[in-house]
């Protein structure tokens, strides 16, 4: 019995489970609760009730076998063994690539710079002036890798993961050509992320769902390419694999390393998926019933001919609205049975004739058959592709990470990797054997990074052109991501960046189910109305569950500000500030969320787009770290640099209470910069300070945005 | 330094903003750095006839039998009849009568086709030449344009969108991305800091004292395009830039000429930056889709389009500038011929009709033909692509050559689509 077998048992199992959110839980005593993991400390587990959304501890001791196996997957404690030994074997390849070219690392990092860093890369946004002071002032000896773990144990490591997620799999929220939201797909998956289960699970959990949204939010991976199967291979493999089959889609690949054959043989493992069936019927009430009501609630008269006209139209409008929701039903993963992948009708090669049927064949490595005769092709292909003894799927997503933290990756393109001809190849190596040894725990991975000698030093100084060898002395330069930007922005704004998130869309599939019963006329009326009514911006909520464009500042709370004492008699208490605030975002129509939480893509007007979001379209060169015109304006003049320098905002009233103009411009360089203002700068603001107006730290604020330093991360 | 600025005359005020922002933000003043690295420069075709180019795009789906090729067919005719124009043996719908009086300027193309029946892919292809894929992403042909031939202005945008959002560079550099704007009539205020300029400045001056010691620490040319961005955006803000954008400066006799409509507005500021070194400019009619098409839909749009499109054409030959500004006016779709159940006429992708002058075009010319029921073509027909070559073409840009973008994927400016020669005069 290999490895392989057990892998492909466990994933039988994962099959027959209910697709939903949490799990169920079973104590010694047999006794089943449902919810989804959120944390284990001090051998206690805390899980969030699926019905109640209240969170529990239990005794790790007391769960099942399989739970604490599940927990042990997630959860970072005891892993600091792995984790260290992983950064020892990283470590040694990157000695010994620069050793053998006489490079030296670059200098070490001071707490100002690693605080920033640390926070962009694994909380996506720049710290917040408290959590800057609370860090810089620690004297700690382990506050940096107290830091790391606070970081990777917060929701803001899933929003900014899930960015790359979202960008990788190029995540809509509204899937392209449809009406129907991707709510509940987006949800789940930042959920995965946040509860780490481990990456070559999740990748089996997507390919292998089945059903409609609201039944498994899992299948919004494979709905996104309704429609276009062959497409969405390609995109398999660049994501997956690191391995760019595109070209043989329509054509030998001319540098001969795939043909027209196998990307065929390599799709027929999904040729029995099918993503679009046949819509549910639209259950609606007796259209006599109907007419009755509507006759009712208008106050229109059945007898009168033009009345009459006017209810058959009313309830004409009903009947076509339900038809447009009902079509939403049509987007459902299942299999079709016993349908097989044929040639296309031009193929034009020796070793087929069109339309020949093709068998589903991997594109390297080894199938086991024995397994692979008791699954569908499907879920063969889901054995293969995330079986730890599938080097390129640990590479692949090993190398990505690094790319993301290092500003390239270990091989590169990232897309389409070729371990030969890596100058870090023994690198590249290690990083996908560490992936595995770390069971594809992607928080445990990033845990190692952060703690690589590599990246505890300062980004390289000279520029690095993408032809030039690197060796990582350091990480490279990089400009912040569009979402970094943004999320840095939101930082600056209000309190908390992560107040208002992206629902699990459980109201608008309920309504947009069309599986459910008509109900009286009154409800289905009231119902359809909602549905036309709604409002993207409705599932952007907090967590007393009040949309973004409804929800006013915690009442009775003095979040900023100091004491009582600072509270002048006169002038707008902080509370109507920040309600002023948001009215000028709400008029800008600007929502104050994180990127990850907004709709994707942005619109091309929208800030993220012009600093360069994917439009999610595509996966390579999909966004852009590039700068231009549009962003410079944004900074300069856009909404977001307006409100920001407006009274109101978080950063403001940091400043608002504190009695010297000193205190105040540090309050900005510290919540911008990370970091206090230095030689010239300091007598910059030794003479403004003094003879300076009012607006002088609008002025302040202003410029310490429109620097490269704060897009840029050293 | 504060007093200094202040006693500056306005003219010294301005070279000082540029001239801050180029010490301050660490501008270089190499020319075109930020672009030149992947573009291809090169001097247009010999066969070039057109420098700039305005596209005037009907979004939604315009109906050619309501336009350009008007029918007497009952059933079809819908609420046009063709009428005679100013040019021999051209007729349009007599619901264009101004462009009836300009026919000698433009040629109609009856020919054109696709196959893309909803508004999305349509005028994605028809903005592109390309057909919309996942995965790819293509630049519109003022981008294209700036890629082959470089960036012809310091001061302004090479190409600029009225009123149709914001379509970014395609697979080439940001910078190759039109500027978008919203409302003709403000030009580029909304953009403009709400600031007084003072404030501004100090603004400027604070911001080059705290970049000093990151830009000395990483010497990057990234981090200097940044610097280079500044310093445009600066420029943008110049009021002698800002003016090029003020169709306010444009005589009244001018305006009236144009008409108050935003549309109306849009082709007079287009015509602005024509005449200002911009060299594409796209100017959209939206509202072709109200109401599934119907005679009112038609009636009204053929309204909003016909005086001011005739005024463009009027002005830009008044001002000896037609003979190199190619006008080309163009939409996703045409509507059936046959009025539909709801008296309007629905998508129809298989025939439609085009309009295109100067820069090249000769006018008072009927390219194509469709028969009685308007709904089949009886000529050679022309796809969007084709339109994109012809445009390509007539700016001088390679059409042979492909380029290499999107992790080495092969393209070719107009998507080797055929150039429809007939439009100049030959064949």
């Amino acid at each position: 019995m290999s490895l392989r077998l057990f892998s492909v048992l466990g994933l039988i199992s994962l099959l027959s489970l209910p697709m939903v959110s949490g799990r169920t839980w079973i104590n010694s005593s047999g006794q089943p609760i449902k919810g989804s993991f959120i944390d284990l400390s001090s051998g206690v587990v805390k899980i969030r009730l699926d019905d109640t959304n209240k969170v529990v501890s239990v005794p790790l001791k007391v769960l099942s076998k399989a739970d604490q196996e599940f927990v042990g997957k997630r959860a970072m404690t005891g892993k600091a063994d792995l984790v260290a030994l992983a950064v020892k074997r990283i470590d040694a390849a990157i000695d010994a690539g620069l050793e053998k070219k006489n490079l030296k690392y670059n200098e070490g990092l001071n707490d100002h710079m690693y605080l920033r860093r640390v926070y962009l890369d694994i909380a996506g946004r720049i710290p917040d002036y408290d959590e800057a002071k609370e860090f810089l002032n620690s004297r700690k000896k382990n506050k940096r890798q107290e830091l790391v773990i606070k970081l990777l144990k917060s929701w803001d490591y899933a929003s900014h993961n899930y960015n790359h997620l979202a960008e990788l799999l190029r995540i809509q929220t509204t899937f392209p050509g449809t009406i129907l939201r991707n709510d509940a797909f987006i949800h789940w998956l930042k959920e995965q992320i946040d509860t780490n289960t481990p990456w070559d699970e999740l990748v089996r959990e997507i390919v292998m769902a089945e059903g409609r949204i609201w039944d498994n939010p899992a299948v919004g991976y494979h709905l996104r390419d309704n429609g276009m199967k062959l497409d969405h291979v390609a995109f398999m493999g660049k994501v997956f694999l690191g391995t760019d089959i595109t070209c043989a889609q329509c054509h030998d690949d001319p540098d001969g390393e795939w043909t027209q054959y196998q990307y065929y043989e390599f799709s027929a493992y999904l040729a029995d998926l099918e993503t679009k069936g046949k819509a549910q019927q639209a259950k609606m009430p007796k259209k006599k019933d109907l007419e009755a009501y509507i006759a009712t609630s208008q106050k229109l008269d059945p007898g009168n001919e033009e009345q009459k006209r006017r209810i058959n139209n009313i309830v004409g409008n009903y009947q076509r609205a339900l038809r447009d929701m009902s079509r939403a039903s049509e987007l459902r993963v299942h299999t079709v049975a016993n349908r097989s992948m044929r040639l296309p009708d031009n193929y034009q090669y020796e070793d087929g004739f069109p339309r020949d049927k093709v068998e589903p064949w991997i594109l390297f490595g080894k199938e086991k058959g024995s397994t692979a005769a008791a699954l569908n092709p499907r879920q063969r292909l889901a054995a293969w592709l995330t079986s730890p003894k599938n080097e390129r799927f640990a590479m692949n997503i090993a190398n990505r990470m690094w790319a993301r933290y290092m500003g390239r990756g270990a091989a590169e393109p990232i897309h389409n990797i070729d371990p030969e001809k890596s100058l870090n190849a023994d690198l590249l190596k290690v990083l996908a054997e560490e992936m595995v040894s770390l069971n594809f725990d992607l928080k445990a991975f990033a845990w190692a990074i952060v703690n690589t000698k590599a990246y505890n030093r300062l980004a390289t100084r000279k520029e690095v052109n993408i032809t030039d060898p690197y060796y990582f002395p350091g990480p490279l330069l990089r400009r912040m991501t569009s979402e970094q930007v943004w999320d840095s922005l939101i930082t600056l704004m209000v309190e908390d960046p992560n107040q208002f998130k992206l629902d699990s869309g459980k109201r608008y599939n309920q309504l947009i189910n069309s599986s459910q019963s008509a109900g009286a006329p009154k409800d289905f009326v009231a119902r359809v109305d909602e549905f036309n009514k709604f409002k993207p911006e409705q599932s952007l909520v907090n967590a007393a569950g009040v949309s973004i464009l409804k929800a006013k500042p915690p009442k009775g709370e003095k979040p900023f500000g100091q004491t009582a004492l600072s509270k002048k008699p006169t002038g707008p208490t902080d509370e109507e500030m920040m309600m002023a605030f948001m009215e000028a975002a709400r008029k800008r129509k600007l929502l104050l969320a994180r990127a990850s939480e907004l709709p994707q893509p942005s619109d091309p007007a929208h800030f993220l787009s012009k600093f360069g979001q994917s439009d999610r379209t595509f996966v390579i060169n999909a966004s852009s770290l590039k700068g231009s015109v549009p962003q410079v304006m944004e900074l300069m003049n856009g909404y977001a640099t307006e409100i920001l320098t407006q009274p109101g905002s978080r950063i403001f009233l940091e400043m608002k209470n504190l009695r010297s103009n000193f205190e105040k411009a540090d309050v900005a360089f510290i919540s911008i910069l990370s970091r206090r203002a230095v030689g010239s700068e300091q007598h910059l603001l030794d003479r403004e300070l003094r003879s300076g107006g009012p607006e002088v730290f609008s002025d302040l604020i202003w410029a310490l945005l429109n620097t490269p330093e704060f897009l840029f991360i050293k | 330094m504060k007093d200094s600025i202040n006693k500056l005359t306005e003219l010294d005020r301005r070279n000082f903003l540029t001239g801050a922002a180029a010490s301050t933000l660490g501008v270089s003043i190499l020319p075109g750095i930020a672009g030149a690295a992947e573009s291809q420069v090169i001097t247009p075709a010999s066969h070039a006839t057109a420098k700039n180019v305005i596209f005037l795009y009907m979004s939604g789906g315009m109906t050619h039998v309501d336009t350009f090729d008007p029918k007497t067919t009952s059933g079809i005719s819908g609420p046009s009849q063709p009428v005679s124009t100013n040019a021999d043996g051209v007729q349009i719908s007599n619901l264009l009568p101004e462009l009836a009086k300009q026919a000698d300027k433009f040629a109609v193309v009856r020919s054109m086709t696709t196959r893309t029946g909803d508004h999305g892919g349509g005028n994605y292809l028809m903005h592109t030449g390309f057909a919309r894929r996942p995965g790819v992403s293509h630049p519109q042909i003022g981008s294209w344009a700036q890629y082959f031939l470089g960036r012809r202005s310091k001061l302004v945008p090479d190409s600029v969108v009225v009123g149709g959002g914001n379509p970014g560079p395609g697979f080439f550099r940001p910078d190759h991305s039109p500027l978008p704007i919203g409302d003709p009539n403000r030009g580029i205020k909304d953009l403009l800091p709400k600031i007084n300029k003072t404030q501004f400045e100090r603004r400027l001056k604070y911001a080059e004292t705290f970049r000093e010691s990151f830009a000395k620490g990483f010497p990057h040319d990234e981090v200097k395009s940044y610097a280079d961005f500044y310093e445009e955006t600066v420029k943008l803000f110049d009021s002698k830039t800002t003016e090029l954008f003020d169709i306010n400066k444009e005589p009244a006799s001018v305006k009236t000429l144009y008409g108050n409509s935003r549309f109306a507005r849009g082709l007079l500021l287009a015509r602005r930056l024509v005449q200002n070194d911009v060299r594409y400019v796209e100017v959209q009619l939206g509202g072709w889709d109200g109401q599934h098409g119907n005679a009112g839909t038609a009636a009204n749009r053929t309204n909003a389009m016909d005086a001011p499109i005739a005024a463009l054409l009027q002005d830009l030959s008044s001002q000896g500038m037609l003979d190199d500004t190619m006008v080309v006016l163009t939409t996703e779709f045409g509507r059936t011929p046959k009025i539909n159940g709801r008296g309007g006429r629905d998508h129809f992708p298989k025939a439609f009709s085009i309009m295109m002058a100067g820069g090249g075009v000769q006018g008072g010319k009927v390219i194509g033909k469709t028969d009685a029921a308007a709904s089949n073509i009886e000529t050679e027909s022309y796809e969007p692509k084709d339109l994109h070559t012809t445009v390509a073409y007539a700016l001088g840009l390679p059409v042979e050559k492909r380029i290499h973008a999107m992790g080495g994927r092969p393209f070719f400016v107009g998507n080797r689509g055929k150039v429809i020669k007939e439009a100049f005069g030959s064949a």
